[in-house]
């Protein structure tokens, strides 16, 4: 697989870019990532989490599962989980920086309104029987990689976002945009 | 209590009204209700189910929780819920409509959403029910967010994630009551429900007024 792109992310720094249908956006990093996408063509068309969990019909996004769009067109899908058997990624939070996403996505003129509500990549959380949500603070500690690949031409954010109360290491995150 | 207005909204339809802080909506139904609010002076303070579930810390929507906004600022607060004890309220699925009964039916998947296989499929649903509600005050499909979806019970593994929708719902209508925090814009969709027994049924709304 070629390297298309590649980029160190500072904690509480974003990145913004494109992703071809069919090339592989990967995410490494051991802190929490706040992660949006949008169809490039038409930006009101965004990744929306509730969409999401009602396709995959569950509640932790992992390898094999894709990302819809509000619109409910499958945008990515996750072929790769290096997290999977060390935490969950969490489709039930808002942003932990929005005003850090806003900053990244600025060129594309997304205003607090039009901002969906994320993925949180490595963002472990707890949901007990009875429906209770606990944040519980399990990065991994070394990085770990997620593999996205896009199924339409995407513009993919991501924010750097190590929460106080879930940072286990304020790291850098890499991205990697691979064409098989 | 003076009732201030009083609207009852056939199965697979919606309806929009603006409230004033202190009004409470009385939602009498025994069928899924998608509900969305506004501030009213400012639309993009939209009911937000992320940051309404981070700081309830909890999935569902209980008695005593409150609606947020995407910028964390209280809509509105379940002050009754007489489906306490039978089921619970969602925060986890979108709206029912036209392109996602085609999704699932071109998926072959309609047994799993929807519990059964052979059903006519209506032609609108929760989102087309939501943006013609709204329609007038100018908010187009996209900036609608995700709904509560009120008597949407489901169960899911507390280990795998997996989600599975119940048929569990009132067995007669049932209130829900809401205490307006702010003026509000409201709209809601009285829900197809393909999922349930009785695949919808009508919704009664009550704005009224504590005196």
């Amino acid at each position: 697989m070629n390297v298309i792109n590649e980029a160190a992310v500072s904690p509480q720094k974003g990145w913004m870019g494109n992703v071809d249908q069919g090339q592989i956006l990967r995410i490494s990093g051991r802190s929490v990532i706040d992660f949006n996408a949008f169809k490039r063509e038409d930006i009101r068309e965004y990744f929306d989490t509730a969409r999401t969990r009602i396709y995959n019909l569950n509640m932790y996004p992992t390898a094999g599962h894709r990302l819809f769009s509000k619109q409910n067109n499958p945008m990515m899908q996750i072929i790769e989980d290096g997290f999977s058997g060390v935490g969950l990624h969490d489709l039930q939070s808002g942003h932990g920086c929005a005003e850090g996403m806003l900053s990244v996505l600025a060129p594309l003129e997304i205003t607090y309104e039009d901002l969906p509500d994320p993925l949180g990549f490595f963002r472990n959380l707890d949901i007990t029987r009875e429906g209770r949500i606990r944040p519980k603070p399990k990065g991994p500690l070394t990085d770990v990689s997620i593999d996205l690949k896009a199924e339409i031409d995407l513009v993919c954010a991501i924010m750097n976002c190590p929460a106080a109360e879930t940072s286990a290491s304020g790291a850098d995150a890499f991205i990697t945009i691979l064409q098989p | 209590m003076r009732t201030v207005k009083q609207y009852v909204a056939p199965k697979n339809t919606g309806w929009a009204t603006e409230i004033q802080a202190g009004q409470v909506l009385r939602l009498t139904a025994q069928t899924i209700i998608d509900f969305v609010a506004f501030d009213l002076y400012d639309f993009s303070e939209a009911f937000d189910q992320a940051p309404t579930k981070e700081a309830s810390n909890c999935m569902y929507l209980k008695r005593g929780q409150t609606l947020l906004s995407r910028k964390n600022t209280p809509l509105m607060t379940l002050i009754k819920d007489e489906f306490e004890g039978i089921g619970t309220h969602d925060l986890q699925f979108g709206m029912c409509g036209r392109a996602r009964h085609k999704r699932a039916a071109e998926e072959g998947r309609l047994g799993e959403y929807l519990h059964g296989n052979n059903m006519d499929l209506p032609d609108h649903g929760c989102a087309e029910n939501l943006t013609g509600a709204l329609e007038p005050w100018g908010i187009p499909y996209e900036n609608i967010p995700s709904p509560v979806n009120f008597f949407q019970n489901m169960k899911f593994n507390q280990n795998s994630g997996c989600m599975e929708r119940t048929q569990i719902r009132p067995k007669r209508p049932v209130n829900l009551e809401l205490l307006a925090e702010r003026d509000l814009l409201v709209g809601f969709s009285a829900c197809p429900d393909m999922a349930s027994k009785t695949r919808g049924l009508d919704v009664t709304a009550t704005v009224v007024e504590i005196t």
